[in-house]
């Protein structure tokens, strides 16, 4: 069973189509790095999956449910006894609907689908610590009334919430930034502090773009060792990268993007062979 | 002049509880030596303070930019006065009414706004609020008096005595605004404040991270307004006139500004805040016939020397500490910063 | 024929919105901030106007509806270059500071502007010189249509027309157009960005202006909080027609004239604001590019 599936995938902007019917799956506990020439599609088909902005056509499945799909018209919608019925409170109804409708990005994060950033996207004024807190989030609960009269349950959960996030910084060994503020840290730290904040969102499978731009040689082999490991926790990777040393260094499967079409896919050795690959790449920096 | 801030806020920061009591009690002492006339200036700055508690809810936690602030304020109000003059409501009881009449119509109005961010949120909170305004100058229903408001309120009253003197109505604000104070802190450190907090710095991150961000910003809108609905019904029973005026634009520009002069998402903030832009005009009677283009200079120069208010909050105090120290290494790029929503 | 009569009317007072509209949209084109200040520039511009005009009056010795030639050029002289002081002392030091403080820097600058309106010439109802608006009509189809009215369509259609060319055709339009899609790209083709802004903060209140004196001496009378109201109304104009977009601008006016106008006539006449509200409201939440702006995805 795959665990993420993308069927004809297609997202055009007006005239332009960024991504062109794209199908690839990733099984559990793959690394499946997803490359190509600057344009060819990658950071959209990102934001599909996450559900930032719908396809315009194809679907994504994960864990054999439907995340993403082509947005429904007003006058499919008017058509769809669901949606006349979305409002009420009936669970069958709902989840019909919840099948029909375009999940919102949080909601794809609640399914298990977490992400970084091309461009780091910190919650810079925040420290450390309150960031990987954000990823926790989710599977937290204390509303209002919690946060008003801190009942035991709420003083429980946020001392867990303190402790998740702490092992996270741990694990990404940043426990020493803890209380430093996000803008603050080094940047090959920041790109890591976003890695450690998607984790403890709990994923099943991890998003990572570009997680290797910007940092330098030392820095680079750091994260391959930190992303086997990611994997070896029971976390499926999907990644975006340019640098080709982390590339064929850890993905076990690679998807050739080039005008937003898929024109390649199989193993590090079998891409580096492949004429498509070599032609697209062209000119680009040397494979 | 830096190192007496940052020792004063150490001294704050040591034993934050013995610094609430003694505020307290100071708040409570200060007005026995005043005149009237002083201790009406004092409600006056309480009720802002309040009002701009309800708005750093959400302008400053939040980070949305609420311009149409009064109607909820006004909201309060009319509701206060309409339950009193038709039904006899005594005042007291009608407080609960004003904060949840303020609340719908919090929730009714952003809920389908929410989507848009920074100057297109500015623009239809500034066209509610002077919807709401003009709604009530035309007297819809023919209930809400039209531009001369409602009048002939009842006082409040408490334990058989009604509160007529300013002092009473001081205490009045004071214990409201105590209770306030302590709600606002609360959900500034919890889950929900983070979350708030979260949206504020880049909402598409906090969106990925698992945040359902409508919620999370209808609650500040939906807290914040029935705060400010409080605040409404407070000075309804002070005044025991009110008019469409109170939703006028200066008043919500007036709200805007104690909360961002004074330092966004700061309680010390808003004091400060409210003592510039309410306190200080009101005692300078001579100058009231400039007090606009006072706020207007107020505003332009802040914004120019000091963006981040008088007062700022914890973390932004923390981020110009860690500028100027330069202890830290240098971030390699000038990255993260979140490109600029709009078209 | 009341609704010939109505649509005349609304197309007069769309072209002073279209006007004022004009200055929150290229102000917004090249600093992607909402001038709010603009509106009270615009109403500086009726009260400059009528100095001008006192002066002028008082020179020439006689009324004359001539006198209102030599008080434009003063009024337009006059609010371009407050507009300008206005940028470089409230806006320039804030081009790198974030959104926030711009916007409030943009409202300080609007109170300080009607202050000192309300306390120079006073907070009661101003009327220009008797003998100077142009008096006269005709009848067109059954409905009146009054010189004054197709003096200020002429006017404003002919502002209009050449800040079009301009934008369009020249240069300094070009870098203008240049400027509003990317600073820093714009600078590194040569492009004088401060410079081009000033141009833009010269032309935007300037027409401001102008349009501050048309709209005193069509209705007659005004006071200070001439600028909010209508200042408001234009930035819905600028809205309507997709913001940053000059020809939009110009749509946009004309459309809330027109539809300010029939829902006073037939609707009630004070309900027309909230009707105007009321569509900024539908048009934010439902299409905020506006008619004619194209939807622009959100780069991450």
């Amino acid at each position: 069973m795959a665990l993420l599936e993308l069927r004809t995938l297609t997202k055009q902007f007006g005239g332009l189509v960024a991504v062109d019917r794209v199908d690839f799956e990733l099984n559990d506990r793959d690394i499946l790095g997803l490359i190509g020439p600057n344009g060819a599609g990658k950071t959209t088909i990102f934001n599909m999956i996450t559900g930032i902005y719908p396809p315009t056509a194809g679907e994504v499945y994960f864990r054999d449910q439907r995340i993403a799909h082509e947005p429904l018209t007003w006058r499919q919608r008017l058509s769809t006894p669901t949606w006349w019925a979305s409002w009420l409170p009936i669970p069958s109804v709902r989840q019909q609907w919840d099948g029909l409708r375009a999940l919102q990005p949080h909601e794809i994060t609640e399914r298990g689908i977490a992400r970084t950033f091309q461009t780091i996207r910190l919650f810079n004024n925040l420290t450390a610590l309150e960031n990987v807190m954000a990823g926790l989030h989710h599977r937290t609960h204390a509303g209002v009334w919690g946060a008003l009269f801190r009942p035991p349950s709420q003083q429980k959960e946020e001392a867990t919430i303190v402790a998740e996030a702490e092992r996270h910084l741990v694990f990404m060994g940043l426990e020493d930034y803890r209380d430093e503020l996000a803008k603050s840290l080094p940047y090959g730290h920041q790109r890591r502090l976003e890695i450690a904040r998607a984790l403890a969102a709990e994923p099943a499978l991890l998003v990572l773009d570009e997680p290797a731009a910007g940092l330098n040689e030392q820095e680079s082999l750091e994260l391959m060792a930190l992303i086997r490991l990611i994997r070896d926790s029971g976390i499926t990777i999907l990644l975006i990268e340019h640098d080709m040393k982390v590339v064929m260094g850890i993905c076990e499967r690679i998807v050739v993007l080039d005008y937003g079409k898929k024109i390649a896919e199989g193993t590090p050795a079998e891409m580096q062979r492949n004429p498509r690959v070599i032609e697209a790449y062209l000119g680009e920096e040397e494979v | 002049m830096e190192s007496l801030l940052t020792r004063l806020r150490k001294a704050f920061s040591l034993r934050p509880l013995w610094w609430q009591v003694g505020l307290i009690v100071l708040a409570i002492l200060l007005p026995l030596p005043m005149g009237d006339y002083y201790r009406s200036v004092l409600w006056r700055t309480g009720l802002y303070v309040m009002l701009g508690l309800s708005l750093n809810i959400i302008l400053g936690y939040a980070g949305l930019f609420q311009l149409g602030h009064a109607a909820f304020y006004a909201l309060g109000a009319y509701t206060c006065a309409l339950l009193n003059i038709h039904f006899d409501v005594p005042i007291l009881l009608t407080y609960p009414a004003s904060v949840i009449v303020a609340a719908v119509f919090g929730y009714l109005i952003t809920r389908p706004i929410l989507h848009l961010r920074g100057d297109y949120l500015c623009i239809v909170t500034i066209a509610f609020g002077e919807v709401v305004r003009l709604v009530l100058v035309n007297n819809l229903f023919g209930i809400t008096g039209g531009a001369n408001g409602l009048s002939s309120i009842d006082r409040p009253v408490l334990f058989g005595m009604v509160l007529r003197a300013p002092i009473y109505h001081y205490y009045l604000m004071l214990f409201f605004l105590v209770i306030t104070i302590f709600a606002v802190q609360r959900l500034e450190h919890s889950r929900l404040g983070r979350a708030w907090m979260y949206v504020r710095e880049d909402q598409v991150a906090a969106e990925a991270m698992g945040i359902d961000t409508t919620r999370v910003k209808l609650l500040a809108f939906v807290l914040g307004s029935g705060w400010a609905g409080l605040a409404g019904a407070l000075y309804a029973g002070r005044i025991t006139v009110i008019s469409p005026d109170q939703s006028k634009f200066l008043e919500s520009v007036i709200m805007f500004c104690i909360v961002v002069l004074g330092g966004t998402g700061s309680i010390p903030g808003v004091f400060v805040g409210t003592l510039g832009m309410v306190t200080l005009p009101e005692l300078s009677r001579p100058l009231r016939a400039w007090r606009d283009a006072w706020l207007g200079f107020a505003m332009v120069i802040m914004m120019i020397l000091r963006p981040e208010g008088l007062l700022p909050s914890r973390r932004v105090a923390m981020e110009i500490r860690a500028k100027k120290e330069e202890a830290l290494p240098a971030p390699s790029t000038g990255s993260g910063r979140a490109p600029a929503a709009g078209t | 024929m009341q609704f010939l009569q109505q649509m005349i009317n609304g197309i007069t007072i769309g072209a002073f919105y279209s006007l004022v509209a004009l200055g929150y949209t290229m102000v917004y084109g090249v600093l992607k901030l909402i001038n709010f200040a603009h509106g009270d520039l615009f109403m500086w511009g009726a009260y400059v106007g009528l100095t001008g005009l006192n002066v002028v009056l008082a020179l020439l010795a006689q009324t004359s509806p001539l006198a209102i030639l030599p008080a434009v050029v003063v009024v337009m002289v006059t609010v371009a270059l407050v507009g300008v002081l206005v940028e470089r002392v409230a806006y320039r030091p804030l081009r790198t500071a974030g959104r926030l403080a711009p916007v409030i820097s943009a409202l300080g600058v609007a109170f300080i502007l009607q202050s000192l309106a309300r306390n120079i010439y006073g907070a009661s109802y101003k009327t220009y010189p008797a003998g100077v608006a142009l008096t006269g009509g005709t009848t067109l189809g059954g409905a009146r249509v009054s010189v004054m009215q197709i003096v200020v369509l002429t006017v404003s259609f002919m502002l209009m027309g050449v800040l079009y060319l301009f934008v369009q055709r020249t240069r300094i339009g070009t870098a203008m157009r240049a400027v509003s899609l990317d600073h820093d790209t714009s600078r590194l083709m040569g492009i004088d960005v401060n410079r081009i802004i000033a141009i833009v903060f010269l032309i935007g209140p300037g027409l401001g202006g102008v349009a501050g004196m048309i709209v005193a001496l069509y209705y007659g009378s005004f006071d200070f909080t001439l600028g909010w109201v209508f200042g408001l109304k234009a930035f819905i104009a600028a809205i309507m027609g997709g913001i940053g977009n000059i020809p939009g601008a110009m749509l946009g006016g004309m459309l809330l004239g027109i539809i300010e106008t029939l829902g006073s006539g037939y609707l009630s006449p004070q309900w027309k604001d909230v009707i105007a509200y009321m569509i900024l409201i539908l048009i934010l939440i439902f299409r905020p590019t506006g008619l004619l702006g194209e939807r622009v995805a959100e780069k991450l």
